[in-house]
């Protein structure tokens, strides 16, 4: 089932974050320098486990990784359109949490051209935006909004120091009663069990 | 008043929430002038920007103020343009934005004659430097070369007062600069390599000026510069256009460059009355004359390349070779130094 071959043939069980195992050929797997430097020499003896990963996004990855098996050794990111009608399904169908998902997935399995095609896409996207673009793609808070956290954390700084000082106040309450001297502390109790005491004598 | 911002729709990309490596490559595939508006964004974006940028051996900040304040990146001979700043009143009907920039928090365009955003100040001056200072922190890199005009020479001396060299200071225009103005620029200026294209009608500099010890200086209507000037000049790369030197001048020059004057000297090239440079070098240097017998080139970021065909020349004692070149085209006296030469 899985074992340290070389031959594309060899397959390899690969588990999920969920629990799943699927299989990927070896050819594909070599793909991922994360993988070479950890399995290739030693072997695995059962599923390799990737479960910081979900199924769906490590399929995703492999299924990249079987197609370009045979294609040439990797020279850089190819121009958009350069791309095959594969390649641009590939990207297309995915939405864009799956799409971080593939580049976080793929960054951590260190397949070069998947996640530089990835981040060729992404710059593909920035380019000619301007600031104010900018800054609602790449979901920055603006000016105004800043201004306004900064009221709000101003607010709410005020409001701790309040709360801050009523517990100061609390806390020197306590301390002047913790700091009474045990002997005073005694006779002011024993002082009020007399006047107790002698007020029931006197009914 | 500043009129209301346009904008349109967009979707968003959690850029920042990328692993840094991921965020490194993304960067790799963006131009300098891309990297400005994601720079602009925020404090945090400014950060991740500089911290993630590659940085090119073959990249150069521009300070530009000839016809406008603008900060450009020169990266293998491609100019990108960085940001503009322009007076508050030139704010166009639909600006962008605000932005922060060292502090100030200014409206923003985007000018498609420059085709580079720019940036409106109460204070152009004040804000040219922030921009610098904006571009600089960004990109890690000290201003390389100060385009400056007759009025604008403060940003060589701002320039100089922040960072501990400046390459080339480049007065481009064809203006006439006042004396004291043309002196100060020549005796002041530190820069490694220093441009006039200014002159100055009747132009008066002693001929005992020590000049600045420079690796290049270009003077372009350089009428009043004379040999005992040239001999004063301690540059790798001398050019004066527009001279007037007559044989004798070049003769004097060489005999002192021969006793070991000019030592640094590897490129010089001066307008000159013609000379027939095999006669000249036989009668006046019949002990020093040699021939080249093949081609050679010269090369530096100042002159570019530069081929020394088959010619004269004359050698010092210490075995380097003067080769002597008459552009008759351009009325130009060219020596190249055999110590300078590139290729052969």
């Amino acid at each position: 089932m899985t074992s340290p071959a070389s031959s594309s043939e060899v397959k390899y069980l690969i588990e999920s974050s969920e629990g799943n195992t699927f299989d990927v050929s070896g050819a594909a797997l070599r793909q991922s320098n994360t993988f070479n430097a950890m399995f290739l020499n030693i072997g695995a003896d059962g599923p390799i486990p990737f479960t910081d990963y979900n199924e769906a996004t490590l399929k995703k990855v492999f299924e990249y990784c079987e197609h370009s098996v045979n294609e040439e050794n990797y020279s850089g990111p190819k121009h958009q359109d350069d791309l095959s009608k594969w390649d641009l399904n590939f990207f297309n169908e995915m939405d864009q949490k799956m799409f971080i998902d593939v580049i976080n997935a793929s960054n951590f399995l260190d397949i070069e051209r998947l996640t530089s095609y990835c981040c060729e896409r992404i710059a593909r996207m920035l380019r000619g935006k301007n600031t104010q673009e900018m800054i609602k793609v790449i979901t920055l808070p603006t000016a105004e909004e800043l201004e306004a956290k900064q009221k709000v954390e101003e607010k709410k700084a005020a409001a701790a120091k309040k709360v801050a000082e009523k517990a100061a106040e609390t806390a020197e309450k306590t301390e002047t009663l913790e700091e009474l001297p045990v002997q005073q502390l005694v006779q002011t109790t024993r002082n009020k069990l007399t006047r107790k005491y002698l007020s029931f004598s006197n009914e | 008043m500043i009129p209301k911002k346009v904008s349109r729709m967009i979707s968003v990309f959690p850029l920042f929430r990328l692993p840094q490596v991921v965020l490194f490559e993304v960067f790799r595939f963006l131009d300098p002038n891309d990297l400005i508006p994601i720079a602009l964004c925020s404090q945090r974006a400014f950060n991740l920007v500089r911290i993630n940028w590659r940085k090119s051996t073959k990249s150069a900040i521009w300070m530009d103020s000839r016809l406008y304040f603008g900060s450009d990146m020169k990266v293998n001979d491609i100019f990108y343009n960085l940001l503009t700043v322009s007076r508050i009143e030139d704010v166009p009907e639909y600006y962008l934005g605000l932005v922060q920039i060292k502090g100030s928090k200014i409206p923003i365009g985007y000018n498609r004659e420059r085709n580079s955003l720019e940036t409106y100040w109460d204070d152009v001056c004040y804000g040219f430097k922030a921009v610098m200072e904006f571009i600089t922190e960004l990109f890690s890199s000290d201003i390389h070369t100060v385009m400056f005009d007759k009025n604008t020479y403060w940003c060589v001396e701002w320039v100089e007062s922040r960072q501990k060299s400046l390459m080339n200071a480049h007065i481009y225009r064809d203006q006439l600069v006042d004396n004291i103005k043309y002196s100060e620029i020549m005796n002041s200026c530190s820069a490694e390599n220093l441009m006039i294209h200014a002159y100055q009608i009747g132009l008066m500099i002693s001929t005992e000026t020590v000049f600045r010890t420079r690796n290049h200086l270009s003077i372009y209507w350089g009428d009043w510069v004379q040999v005992e000037h040239l001999m004063n000049m301690d540059c790798v790369e001398i050019e004066v256009k527009d001279s007037f030197f007559k044989k004798s001048d070049v003769s004097s020059f060489l005999k002192n460059w021969l006793n070991g004057g000019n030592s640094r000297l590897k490129y010089l090239s001066i307008s000159t009355q013609y000379i027939d440079i095999d006669l000249f070098c036989q009668e006046e240097f019949p002990e020093n004359i040699v021939r080249s017998d093949r081609e050679m080139e010269y090369e530096s970021e100042r002159i570019g390349k530069c081929k020394v065909p088959i010619c004269s020349g004359l050698k010092r004692k210490d075995g380097v070779i003067a080769f002597i070149i008459w552009n008759h085209r351009e009325r130009l006296l060219t020596v190249i130094m055999s110590n300078g030469v590139t290729t052969s």
